[in-house]
């Protein structure tokens, strides 16, 4: 294990001195994080990294397979853009967090602000706590599964994935273009999985599912995108 | 960017300075200019806080204060940065306030901040420090108030731009904005030939006009003039707004610009970041305002 003081770095210099480290070892921990933005955004290499403190804005964005743990509260924009790996928050996110997510697992264990998983198409985001409005807005794959109360407007315009609720009055609070379903077998089995991997004492079968409905006002020209996430990674080597 | 804060305590607080501690936080969202406004103090004569451009025009101010009122303590005036400002202390008849604050803005050069019983604006160009060194905060014993930090992002930087804004048609309303406005000058123009004398080119100044015109209007209804503000302000902003009795806010329907809202021990607070809260609590999670709503408290 190896540590880094922040207290005197920029974020830019933090996160080169993250991956230099991250090659050598394997294991960071950063201290003093004073709340700076961009901390851990574009770490290239798996490896486990955890910050002891608040970050601010874009924290972890377009991470490829590190593990990130922050222990406080995250800004605005946590997990933007992830392509795989893990990022888990202990405590409260801003707004838009796991936006554009295209793959791994983002945990908020406490509560997450406006529009989170705005846009992803891949991946997997738990918020434990409640969720602001337009939670899962124009999402186009992957699970975003609500333990909380949930904001206006769930899944606003969403073409493709699942927003799994517990909330009971999510019913009255969803955006246009979807409806709410039951939760299927499968699904309760992933999100056991899920719970039973990030400590998170919740019973599946209380969930009630917001789907992308695929007729109504979209039916003349449906979006039916076909992703290939892999394609927009670096090559090996 | 701009960051804004809203504080309530109905027994009474030393507003001012949690206001201050509160925008120190948020610093980073706005260098360019600060400002707050404090209501309830328990003065109860009129105070005048007025920008003069030169020294002599402070004679200028004497004559048309005396067309409307009297003068209690000769005004404390001092430098800062290249204006002048003055703070009297007025005897005046409720009726002739709006028409005092009317005349001394169709003064070029001379500027009202605020104009009002137990109520004071004190802003400047530049961060909190130079706001807390140039300005002497009196009475800050205070029921609420309201704060502002700045990015100019379309009009000149000084004192004059800064935040909050008071307008001559309900000049006991203050207002602070985190936002831009595209319909400012279809505002303007509109506002204009209500007789709105605009003294600067902030897009803040017109929705400060825009609430307070509506409020005389419709007779100092907090709630009706900032769901009228709602619909007729175009573009992304956060605006709250205090009077003597009330503090409101109003968020745009897309719910671009963040504003989050925290009540706890009779406190209620409203701000730009979670961080803001920590000036009163520790941990806190403020809930985060829905788009398009509007709140009023009564103080």
């Amino acid at each position: 294990m190896e540590y880094i003081d922040a207290a005197n770095l920029k974020s830019i210099e933090l996160n080169k001195e993250i991956i230099n480290k991250l090659k050598q070892c394997g294991e960071v921990t950063i201290q003093n994080p004073h709340s700076m933005h961009n901390v851990a955004t574009g770490l290239p290499d798996p490896g486990k990294v955890i910050i002891q403190g608040s970050t601010g804005f874009y924290t972890g964005g377009f991470m490829e397979g590190t593990a990130l743990l922050v222990e406080g509260n995250a800004g605005w924009y946590a997990g933007d853009n992830m392509m795989e790996g893990e990022l888990l928050i202990s405590k409260n996110t801003g707004c838009n967090a796991g936006t554009y997510l295209y793959g791994g697992n983002i945990v908020v264990y406490g509560n997450t602000g406006s529009r989170v998983g705005y846009g992803m198409k891949g991946g997997t985001i738990i918020v434990c706590g409640s969720a602001g409005p337009w939670a899962g807005q124009m999402t186009m794959g992957g699970k975003l599964i609500i333990l909380g109360k949930a904001g206006s407007k769930v899944g606003e315009s969403m073409y493709k994935g699942a927003i799994f609720v517990r909330d009971p009055e999510a019913g009255d609070k969803m955006g246009s273009n979807v409806f709410l379903d039951s939760i299927k077998a499968d699904e309760e089995q992933e999100l056991k999985d899920l719970f039973a991997r990030y400590d998170i004492t919740a019973d599946p079968a209380e969930f009630k599912v917001v789907r992308p409905m695929q007729t109504g006002r979209h039916t003349y020209v449906l979006f039916n995108p076909d992703l290939k996430p892999e394609l927009s990674r670096k090559m090996p080597g | 960017m701009c960051g804004i804060a809203g504080l309530i305590n109905r027994q009474g607080m030393d507003v001012s300075s949690k206001l201050i501690e509160m925008l120190s936080l948020i610093q980073h969202r706005g260098p360019d200019a600060s400002g707050i406004s404090i209501y309830g103090s328990a003065a109860d004569e009129v105070s005048l806080r007025v920008s003069v451009k030169r020294k002599d025009m402070e004679e200028v101010l004497l004559n048309i204060v005396g067309q409307y009122g009297t003068v209690l303590s000769p005004p404390v005036s001092q430098w800062i940065k290249n204006v002048i400002f003055s703070e009297l202390q007025l005897a005046i008849d409720d009726n002739d306030i709006p028409l005092l604050h009317a005349a001394i803005n169709s003064i070029e050069g001379l500027y009202v901040h605020s104009l009002g019983k137990g109520m004071r604006v004190y802003k400047d160009g530049g961060t909190i420090l130079d706001l807390n060194n140039n300005h002497k905060i009196i009475s800050p014993i205070a029921t609420h108030g309201l704060g502002h930090v700045r990015m100019a992002t379309e009009s000149a930087e000084d004192i004059n731009a800064a935040h909050p804004f008071v307008s001559p048609f309900y000049p006991d309303l203050s207002i602070v904005h985190n936002g831009q406005f595209t319909n400012y000058f279809n505002l303007r123009r509109y506002l204009e030939s209500k007789g709105a004398i605009f003294k600067t080119l902030n897009d803040s100044e017109a929705a400060s006009h825009l609430i307070a015109y509506a409020m005389r209007e419709n007779g100092g209804d907090l709630e009706d003039a900032l769901r009228m503000a709602g619909e007729e302000l175009d573009g992304v902003f956060c605006i709250i707004a205090a009077t003597a009795q009330q503090i409101g806010f109003v968020r745009d329907k897309l719910g671009i610009k963040p504003l989050l809202l925290f009540e706890k021990d009779g406190l209620t607070m409203l701000g730009s970041e979670q961080i803001e809260f920590t000036a009163l609590f520790s941990d806190v999670y403020a809930e985060e305002i829905e788009p398009g709503e509007v709140r009023v408290w009564n103080i």
